[in-house]
């Protein structure tokens, strides 16, 4: 059982939260043209990497997004962040 | 379907055939004359292919480039010891219980080759055809096993739909109480599925593959790839340069770091998929059972311990190691599944690091890199594509390209959006 | 093995006597005793089969490391296998079986096997039973196989065992000296302490001693560190194993005082562990050392100090080391004939039928009843090793020692190699400190091989011998997983506890490798074998992922729905007592001639507000939802990226900067999630709010010709003559508020009514009393099934799957006309998502009045060459037609209106027709009957 510090809500068990995506992809602009590649891309591709990882979570009791730096491989959490720009304490 | 080359074992003094009256032999000598099941090699310079990493499809794809297409200088390289990943790790199921049509070719294959195996490479595998059922608790379920088994006698592989009565009969250990949390309609039953011996296929296929002249070298972790005018060349390891005319990747969960030395990125994503072993007893299961609802599968071992899991860890990881929420979850199905489990005591239990991909349905074939090909993404069920996995990748690293079954599975699926996605079809995670 | 209990020696309670059966004979113990040592003061000495060969075996070990003696013992009702004596407490009323042997281990009349265990060595299998065919073969090995048998009586007689979050500042694992130690300068130090130990007392190698530690009494050494634990504040659990180490500093316990009592799981956080668990012989390799009466040095005087078990008349001590200086005097203290072997003398071997004899050393025999065996002292290190710890090879000690690990983790005592009292306190007093060892000459001789007289047995329970152990590394099965996965050592219910380090020090005499290149294996949790039972808690039956319940679920049983699970919740399927099929036809006609009432509560209603609201909306829903009006509802689809649909529901717009999202009940949580990742994650949050309010409205919906009367006849605060299909209006019920929505689900005019839910009887039982005028009838979600699918209206997931996109479904407009971005957008224009060949949703009818199965193939093709072209989805009994009619997705189905179509279904073929997904009502006149 691991703990995840929640930004709002403090170090819960891992069971309170779910794994998003990897952070730092935006979602292309579908008005425009796209190739397939790219929104293949955007849909599927991930860097999975073995160490550390940005996350994109979210803690399902208080609903709230935000961002963690992980380490796959011991579990260690290394940064958690809120996805809104001002911290709410 | 496919066509199949039958090679006749040749004779190699270096290698002792095995067979009961072989035993009987040796035992007189007191088994001291028994050869190396494969034999421990230093890399050459170069080799036609370089096959990274020896898990069962590793050794597998190597075994089938030498015997079915005749190219015998290759190597197998491998970071730890052989068949120590996901293949000495899982809780080896066979199975082609599959909704789609390309599934069902890849993995029948499978079974069919799977069926061969252990006079093929004179190696017992043990692989047991003790069947399969897939629990259906409602109606509503029923119907989708109906679908399913529908789709399966379609596809040309066998299915039967069980109602409550026969699934009673048949396996009579499981839980018809009406307060069950999830009661006993039926299932889904394939008699062709089963369990084999994960060991002894990779074993089984690494004596075969060195005396097929490959050659397996462990403890030899590959640093980087060697790559020249925009093509693969090679690899760097532990042991000094060894270049390959053709390198394929078979590492299942360490696909993606591998795949980021090589400059680009796949559609995976890693995971802890935990298995569990319960001490030794007497008989009491003789097939595999899977509940979705429940979400625990169990077959019982040779050996008489009750082999289970369930689904996926939920955080990613790489972390070979199992953790207690999911354990919890298992085998609180698993008791209230078969609720005899609840007097046997859990003795073991570990976690294998599985590479998923969005639809849940391998990648095999070529890369962007040209000159490195791939095979991966076996998620939760690669020990049953093993022979499959090893054939195809074979083909396609002899042939510059796809059998037609392994075509559905290459990675440019994604781009064009064609999915197979069994979760998705079936209700049923694969 | 003549063992035999001393007249006063150790802690049972002679004063009270604990019958129990031993298959079948009566016998009996002292409270006090495990169910080892009480078959040791009768007498016992073959307690156990091996594994493979069945050879004879007496215990070996103090308690957890015993590889032999296990047994099955019913207690009462209750039944359990595997047993391991050492390490059970004895209950009266116990039933004792040893396994593996039948009759009895003692008369096995498997023992012959050893005879062909020439035939028989490490891996065979692999090597045979091939031909003609392993299935053959396969079913006798099974039967041989396994050790305890499984009862499956009287389970209901099993406590359901309790579970159980915890954190402490310093846990420490191990109640002997070092841990008493260590858990008293941590609590001095200001710890919040956790001491346990999974003995029933504490102590450990001093409970029951004679011994002085410090120069004190060691009992009263250990009652003094005790009280002062206990004024300090730290907690003593025993009968508590440390089993588990996982992620983030978790330590998992199990507490169970005894076989019968309830099992607790003890998740337990903590900042500080500190490893006190001792260490265990490792067993001396010699010729036919798996005799019964040899055991475990540790062993035989644990037997004695706790049990005041002798292990036997005339013992003797085969010690490699310096550890058990006192053993000698103790044994003749206890009266026992005691015969020193010197190691240094020449390796030994052990000699005699079915139970030790005698002994060799060259020309020397000893006549014994009993050796006590220690190669070297093998610390406890299965929870440093979980915890990341990594091991190292101590070439003189020959035993493995804790090196480098993780800083919250602390080894001490004779766990980390401090064997001598001095040093093992010396090291738990600076606990948080690396203590370097003495280096004293510990070891006495290297092991001398000397296989001519006899195997020399590695893991006992699962027979690995060296020999096994030199064949796996002629295969080249060298790396230690191989070897242990070959041979199957350390696989047995021990779990390698004594026969690890034996196995690498053999491998790596074998490959001429140093023992610290051969590797160790991974220690892997449980560190002891725990119960099933304790991982489920109390979730069994219905207490296992329950399912929601409805606040009329009272009102509904008086009326004697049949309440089944629909998505997470437990709802009427039909009401009555006749036959289902008859109960849903009837509520059908009666929705479709009069007025029926449904409680449609779990319809997820999920709000959405803010100035942003409808912006995000629209790229929420593949509909245009921008031009939805106040008091509007509209239909429509959410989409994954990947264009596939996810939900379809209503949406309704409140104003325009409040609306309402329906979505299917087994949805609500999922759509919500959903919907706070976009608000998050690609919007500005602070300018749309979500909120799920399901649980906050009942919802019933009135439905039938008759719907729009009794609504008028009733007061809702609000005009609801001019409340079109699709239109949405708030008014009042009894003083609170009521939300109308006119959706249909079944065709016909109906009323969706929400009120909060602690209003939800009142109107159950207003709009029944309000209604009998006009003969309304309460209707399951089976009859609503019916009802929808006659108008073609699907449910996601069952009439869809992850592939199906709106257009298959027939909605292709917004495809077509939207300007806007939404959701899954760009993976509708992709080739395959334009191409013809898709599943789309199609009517099938067929003659007669068999309605075709659910999941049913559509196929083309005959035979061999049978191709599925799609699936029924939905498949009933019309009630308003007196005729089957099923939806399904069929290949290009759009285009293959009024075909004629083969439908395969378990072996067998019929003809139907291809038809629109509408059934009844196809012009649209039921909406405003």
């Amino acid at each position: 059982m691991q703990q995840f510090p929640c930004p709002y809500c403090g170090l819960r068990n891992e069971t309170e939260f779910h794994f998003a995506a990897e952070s730092g992809k935006t979602r292309p602009d579908t008005n425009t043209p796209i190739d397939d590649k790219h929104w293949s891309d955007y849909l599927y591709q991930n860097y999975n990497p073995k160490g550390t990882s940005k996350e994109v979570w979210m803690h399902l009791a208080c609903r709230e997004v935000f961002l963690m730096t992980r380490d796959t491989v011991n579990m260690d959490v290394l940064e958690v962040q809120a996805l809104r720009g001002e911290h709410h304490d | 379907m496919y066509t199949y080359v039958h090679n006749k074992q040749e004779a190699d003094p270096m290698t002792l055939p095995y067979s009961a009256w072989q035993i009987a032999k040796q035992s007189l000598t007191n088994h001291k004359n028994w050869t190396p099941a494969w034999r421990t090699k230093q890399p050459k310079k170069h080799y036609d292919v370089i096959v990274i990493g020896a898990g069962g499809h590793g050794l597998a794809t190597a075994y089938y480039l030498a015997t079915q297409h005749n190219i015998k200088h290759v190597a197998v390289l491998e970071k730890n010891w052989l068949g120590g990943g996901n293949t000495g790790r899982n809780t080896t199921a066979i199975r082609s219980n599959y909704f789609y049509p390309e599934s069902v070719a890849l993995y029948d294959l499978s079974v069919r080759l799977y069926e061969n195996l252990s006079a093929e490479l004179n190696y017992n595998v043990m692989f047991s055809q003790r069947g399969m059922l897939v629990m259906a608790h409602s109606e509503a379920e029923m119907e989708m096993a109906s679908r399913m088994t529908n789709a399966m006698q379609i596809n040309g592989t066998d299915a039967e739909l069980w109602g409550r009565k026969k699934t009673a009969k048949r396996i009579p250990v499981l839980n018809y109480s009406d307060t069950a949390r999830y009661p006993i309609h039926g299932g889904v039953w394939q008699s062709r599925a089963g369990t084999g011996r994960h060991d002894a296929v990779a074993w089984g296929y690494a004596r075969a593959a060195d005396k097929a002249g490959v050659d397996i070298i462990q403890n030899c972790e590959v640093t980087d790839f060697i790559v020249e005018g925009g093509r693969c060349q090679g690899v760097n390891t532990q042991l000094g340069e060894i270049r390959g005319e053709q390198t394929a990747m078979v590492v299942a969960g360490h696909s993606s770091p591998l795949a980021s030395l090589a400059g680009f990125s796949l559609p995976l994503h890693s995971y802890a998929l935990q298995a569990f072993v319960t001490e030794p007893i007497k008989p009491v299961l003789d097939t595999v059972v899977f509940s979705p609802s429940y979400g625990t599968y169990v077959s019982q071992s040779d050996k008489g311990g009750l082999v289970f899991g369930g689904a996926l860890d939920r955080v990613p990881s790489y972390g070979q190691k199992g953790n207690l929420p999911m354990q919890e979850q298992v085998i609180t199905g698993l008791i209230e599944m078969m609720p005899i489990a609840q007097r046997a005591k859990l003795l073991r239990h570990w976690a294998g690091i599985v590479d998923v991909t969005p639809d849940s349905s391998p990648l095999i074939g070529g890369t962007p890199l040209p000159g490195l090909a791939l095979n991966c993404g076996w998620g939760t069920g690669g020990f049953k594509a093993i022979p499959a996995g090893g054939f195809l990748t074979a083909h396609y690293l002899a042939k510059g390209g796809h059998h037609e079954i392994s075509k559905p599975f290459d990675l440019s699926r994604f781009e064009r959006g064609e999915l197979i996605d069994e979760g998705a079809a079936s209700g049923i995670a694969h | 093995m003549t063992s035999f209990r001393h007249t006063s020696w150790g802690q049972v309670d002679r004063q009270k006597s604990i019958p129990f059966t031993y298959h079948g004979k009566a016998m009996s113990g002292y409270a006090g005793d495990t169910v080892a040592s009480a078959l040791m003061a009768n007498g016992e000495t073959i307690v156990g089969r091996s594994f493979k060969y069945h050879r004879p075996r007496g215990f070996w070990g103090a308690s957890w490391e015993e590889p032999n003696g296990f047994f099955d013992i019913q207690v009462g009702q209750q039944h359990f296998t595997n047993c391991q004596g050492t390490s059970t407490q004895l209950l009266a009323g116990m039933s004792i079986q040893s396994i593996n042997g039948f009759p009895s281990a003692r008369y096995d009349i498997k023992g012959g096997l050893d005879l062909l265990q020439r035939f028989m060595p490490a891996g065979f299998y692999y090597k045979t039973f091939m031909a003609p065919d392993w299935h053959l073969f396969e079913p006798s090995i099974r039967h041989m196989a396994g050790m305890g048998r499984l009862n499956g009586e009287n389970l209901h007689a099993d406590s359901l065992s309790q579970k159980q979050f915890r954190n402490v500042q310093t846990l420490v694992v191990g109640a002997g000296i070092a841990g008493l130690e260590a858990a008293y300068q941590a609590a001095k130090a200001g710890q919040r302490v956790l001491l346990v130990d999974d003995k029933a007392n504490p102590g450990g190698s001093y409970y029951g001693g004679q011994g002085l530690i410090e120069e004190q009494a060691s009992a009263d050494w250990i009652a003094q560190r005790l009280a002062a634990l206990q004024a300090m504040g730290a907690e003593v659990m025993l009968s508590t194993t440390a089993f588990g180490i996982y992620d983030h500093q978790l330590v998992a316990l199990a507490q169970q005082d005894n076989l019968t009592s309830t099992s607790k799981l003890i998740k337990l956080r903590v900042e500080h562990l500190i490893i006190a668990t001792g260490c265990i012989d490792r067993p001396l390799l010699f010729a036919n050392n798996d005799l019964p009466g040899i055991c475990s040095a540790h062993a035989a005087r644990t037997w004695l100090q706790s049990y005041g078990i002798v292990a036997g008349q005339r013992i003797g001590l085969a010690i490699n080391h310096r550890g058990y200086a006192e053993l000698s005097k103790q044994f003749t203290a206890a009266g026992a004939e005691v015969v020193d072997i010197n190691l240094n003398n020449g390796p030994i071997s052990a000699h005699g039928w079915r139970q030790l004899k005698s002994v060799k050393q060259g020309r020397q025999q000893h006549q014994l009843d009993s050796l006590l065996t220690s190669a070297s002292l093998t610390p406890v290190l299965s929870l440093w090793s979980q915890a990341g710890g990594q091991l190292k090879w101590h070439a003189q000690w020959q035993t493995m020692l804790p090196a480098d690990g993780p800083a919250w983790c602390h080894v001490v005592g004779s766990a980390a190699g401090h064997f001598g009292d001095a040093e093992c306190l010396h090291s738990s007093r600076h606990y948080a400190q690396r203590i370097p060892h003495k280096d004293t000459a510990f070891v006495i001789v290297n092991q001398q091989p000397n296989d001519n007289q006899g195997r020399q047995w590695v893991d006992f329970q699962n027979d690995v011998t060296s020999k096994d152990i030199a064949l796996a590394a002629r295969e080249n099965y060298t790396s230690v997983e191989h070897l242990k996965r070959y041979t199957t050592l350390g696989m047995a219910i021990d779990q390698g506890k004594s026969s690890n380090i034996n196995a690498l020090m053999l491998m790596a005499e074998c490959t001429n490798k140093p023992v610290a290149a051969v590797g160790t294996t991974k220690f892997r949790p449980p560190f002891t074998p725990q119960p099933l039972s304790m991982y489920r808690g109390k979730s069994s039956g219905k207490l296992l992922n329950p399912p929601k319940r409805l606040p009329l679920e009272q009102e509904h049983r008086h009326m004697q729905a049949a309440l089944k699970e629909y998505g997470g919740w437990l709802r009427p399927a039909w009401y009555g007592t006749q036959a289902w099929d008859q109960a849903v036809n009837q509520e059908v006609l009666h929705a479709r001639t009069k007025v029926a009432l449904l409680d449609a509560t779990p319809l997820g209603k999920i709000e959405v507000m803010g100035p942003d609201a409808k912006a995000f909306l629209n790229f929420v829903y593949y509909n245009n939802m921008a031009s939805l009006t106040a008091g509007q509802i509209r239909y429509g689809f959410m989409l994954t990226e990947k264009g596939v649909v996810f939900d379809d529901g209503v949406l309704t717009c409140i104003n325009n900067h409040h609306y309402l999202v329906s979505c299917s009940s087994s949805h609500a949580d999922g759509v919500e999630g959903w919907l706070e990742a976009w608000r998050q994650d690609g919007h500005n949050p602070e300018r749309i709010f979500i909120h799920n309010t399901t649980a906050q409205w009942a919802t019933l919906t009135i439905t039938g010709p008759a719907a729009k009367s009794l609504m008028q006849s009733m007061d809702w605060g609000v005009d609801l003559d001019n409340l079109a299909h699709m239109q949405f209006t708030q008014g009042s019920f009894k003083q609170h508020p009521v939300r109308i929505a006119r959706v249909s689900f079944t065709g016909h005019t109906s009323y969706e009514i929400s009120v909060p839910s602690s209003q939800a009887k009142s109107l159950w039982h207003t709009l029944l009393e309000q209604g009998k005028p006009f003969d309304i009838a309460p209707i399951g979600l089976e009859a609503l099934s019916v009802l929808r699918a006659e108008k073609g209206f699907i449910i996601i997931g069952k009439d869809t799957d992850g592939e199906t996109m709106p257009q298959d479904l027939g909605f292709a407009g917004p495809l077509r006309n939207k300007t806007q971005a939404y959701i899954g957008d760009r993976s509708l224009r992709l080739e395959k998502a334009q191409g013809t060949n898709r599943q789309q949703l199609v009517g099938i009818t067929v003659n007669g009045q068999q309605p075709l199965a659910t999941g049913a193939h559509i196929v083309t093709g005959e035979l061999e060459n049978k191709q599925s072209i799609g699936y029924v989805t939905s498949s009933y009994f019309s009630p308003t037609l007196n005729a089957p009619i099923a939806l399904a997705l069929v290949k290009n189905g759009h285009q293959r209106m009024n075909q004629k179509v083969t439908v395969f279904n378990q072996g067998s073929q019929l003809i139907a027709t291809v038809t629109q997904p509408t059934f009844v009502d196809l012009e649209g006149n039921f909406i405003d009957a």
